[in-house]
């Protein structure tokens, strides 16, 4: 009540009410008083004890006057209604009590009227006042609920931002460590670290561990059941301690752990914290999920074109394929070009599956030593919109379809299947057409003997700006080159 | 640092900005969002959001699609804040 008097005190339009109503009644005193003084020395610093001070010549008088404003107090709080009064040396005044519902929470007395005050002017004074009480009281609720319901807009944002953050990845490589960086900033945490549950040896395996004091954590597999990690997964429920707060992550099943170290401000974890903690897990546990599903679905995807790319080499003009090195050569290649990540992954599918379309073609011309006839080479030129068609029906390799369609097409515009020319060609079958030439010459051929690494690299080289784009040739040339992926080539080639 | 926030709190959404995160430590929001707190434009927001995590005041999480933006939890630089805010 005391915060609605102050309020009201404050309040603009009551001030507007006192000055109105003073020019109407002659500048008489008002006053504001929370509670009624036990006697009239109480009053001191009020306007009213100023203003009889002023008026009543002798200490006495001033007391009486001001123990008939007491008086006046006390029987508008009985009669809860406005009260006259008369007050030093022969004015009028009054006394209104302030009240929200039943309950008085001050008074506004009036002093120094020459005067009572008509009835019709009290109704409108206590009519006006009332509504400035009831504006005070909304005002007050409104602060109120800001006061408990904007930090709580705020934590739901957080929660909102947080779970888009998390759903914005499934990469797990790129996920945990987010989840773990997350946790640390909502809870204003030194320390946390995520683990996974591994069921078939029924035990946590640690995957990451985000430590803001640098110190040097070991990477530690616990037990189900053992540390309050494994507690936490076991009972499926948050274990909380001074220093420590773990909480699994669940989505159906418990997929994890997230636990969380030494707060920042040194003060121990809470149940609020354990509250967040448990909203956060939820999130992160269908994020991983996600995450783990969306890895098996692409493990299927690459599973099947490793099948398809075998099956090609054991054709018989296939021979063996240096595949890890290309994958290498496009993944230096590719961020070269501002490729990204996903860019760079198909491009890597099309390397293994780019003639996949010579599945189509008989294999008597495949074997075919010595040149072939211009009919033998239209049926030729039609694999990459064969294998384009057969993989255009593997929805996850939608993304290839225009690689493996274009990447016998020439820098100069002399290719097949379209003719097109320069930046007319997709950059991923520029690249590809470059690296899928090269593999070609150093492969051996029924009809030809491999080049080295060496001849073929010049012959890329000297076929830049006519065959391969010349950029690209740039970059290939000091990728293959490099000792890495030279190490490789030859490796997987079977030369020392 | 200290001088170069000085600086930018001359502008009344820095330091408003810089209040909002000071008084919800814990709180991880975007753009988007961080205009509704401190209810201003989005594109002058996005301005001295970056600016303060340039400054080290601010941590950013991105991704392709969103950037979270969230308080520091560098001990010297939420102490050098913490001087500073008071005068905001």
């Amino acid at each position: 009540m005391e915060r609605l008097f102050l309020k009201l005190k404050e309040n603009w339009d009551l001030h507007r009410e006192i000055k109105a109503f003073g020019a109407y009644l002659k500048n008489p005193i008002w006053d504001m008083i929370l509670e009624i003084p036990s006697a009239p020395k109480d009053l001191d610093g009020t306007e009213i004890a100023r203003y009889v001070r002023e008026k009543a010549p002798t200490k006495k008088d001033v007391r009486g006057e001001l123990s008939q404003v007491i008086k006046a107090m006390k029987d508008s709080r009985q009669q809860r209604g406005l009260c006259r009064m008369k007050c030093a040396c022969g004015m009028q005044g009054l006394v209104y009590p302030l009240m929200a519902d039943a309950n008085i929470f001050g008074y506004i007395v009036l002093c120094g009227l020459k005067k009572n005050m008509s009835p019709e002017l009290e109704e409108i004074f206590t009519a006006f006042t009332d509504a400035v009480i009831r504006e005070s009281r909304k005002e007050l609720e409104l602060e109120d609920m800001n006061k408990t319901i904007r930090p709580r807009a705020i934590a739901l944002s957080t929660v909102h931002t947080v779970h888009r953050l998390m759903t914005s990845t499934l990469d797990p490589a790129e996920l945990l460590p987010r989840i773990a960086r997350l946790s640390l900033q909502i809870i204003r945490a030194n320390r946390c670290s995520i683990k996974l549950v591994d069921n078939r040896r029924k035990s946590l395996i640690p995957k990451v561990t985000v430590d803001l004091r640098k110190k040097k954590t070991k990477l530690k597999k616990v037990e189900i059941g053992k540390y309050a990690p494994g507690k936490a997964v076991k009972k499926e429920t948050p274990i909380r301690g001074a220093n420590y707060l773990a909480t699994p992550m669940i989505d159906e099943d418990v997929v994890g752990v997230i636990t969380v170290y030494d707060k920042l401000d040194g003060k121990p974890f809470t149940p609020f914290d354990e509250e967040i903690m448990r909203t956060l897990s939820e999130q992160a546990g269908i994020a991983i999920k996600n995450a783990q599903l969306f890895k098996e679905q692409e493990d299927i995807t690459l599973s099947s074109i490793k099948c398809i790319a075998r099956l090609l080499e054991n054709r018989p003009h296939g021979s063996r394929r240096a595949e890890a090195s290309y994958l290498k050569l496009i993944s230096i290649i590719g961020p070269k070009f501002n490729m990204n990540e996903s860019e760079i992954k198909m491009l890597q599918y099309a390397a293994m599956l780019h003639d996949a379309g010579q599945i189509s073609i008989p294999e008597k011309l495949l074997m075919k030593k010595g040149g072939l006839t211009g009919s033998e080479f239209d049926i030729v030129k039609m694999h990459p919109m064969k294998g384009a068609s057969v993989l255009s029906k593997f929805k996850p390799l939608k993304p290839i379809v225009p690689i493996m369609l274009y990447h016998h097409e020439n820098f100069d515009g002399t290719g097949y299947p379209e003719g097109l020319k320069g930046n007319e060609i997709p950059l991923s079958a520029r690249i590809l057409g470059i690296v899928g030439a090269f593999e070609a010459m150093i492969t051996e051929k029924p009809y030809r003997k491999a080049l080295s690494i060496k001849d073929a690299i010049k012959e890329v080289e000297k076929n830049s700006g006519v065959q391969f784009a010349p950029d690209i040739v740039k970059v290939f040339t000091e990728a293959v080159q490099r000792r890495d992926v030279m190490r490789l080539l030859e490796k997987e080639l079977g030369k020392k | 640092m200290k001088k170069d926030l000085k600086k930018l709190l001359k502008d009344d959404l820095a330091g408003k900005i810089l209040v909002f995160f000071y008084q919800n430590q814990a709180s991880v929001d975007s753009v988007g969002g961080v205009s509704t707190w401190v209810n201003d434009d989005r594109k002058k927001v996005l301005a001295v959001l970056d600016e303060l995590v340039r400054l080290g005041v601010l941590d950013e999480d991105s991704t392709g699609a969103i950037k979270g933006y969230c308080y520091t939890r560098d001990k010297k630089v939420m102490k050098t804040v913490e001087e500073l805010v008071q005068d905001v």
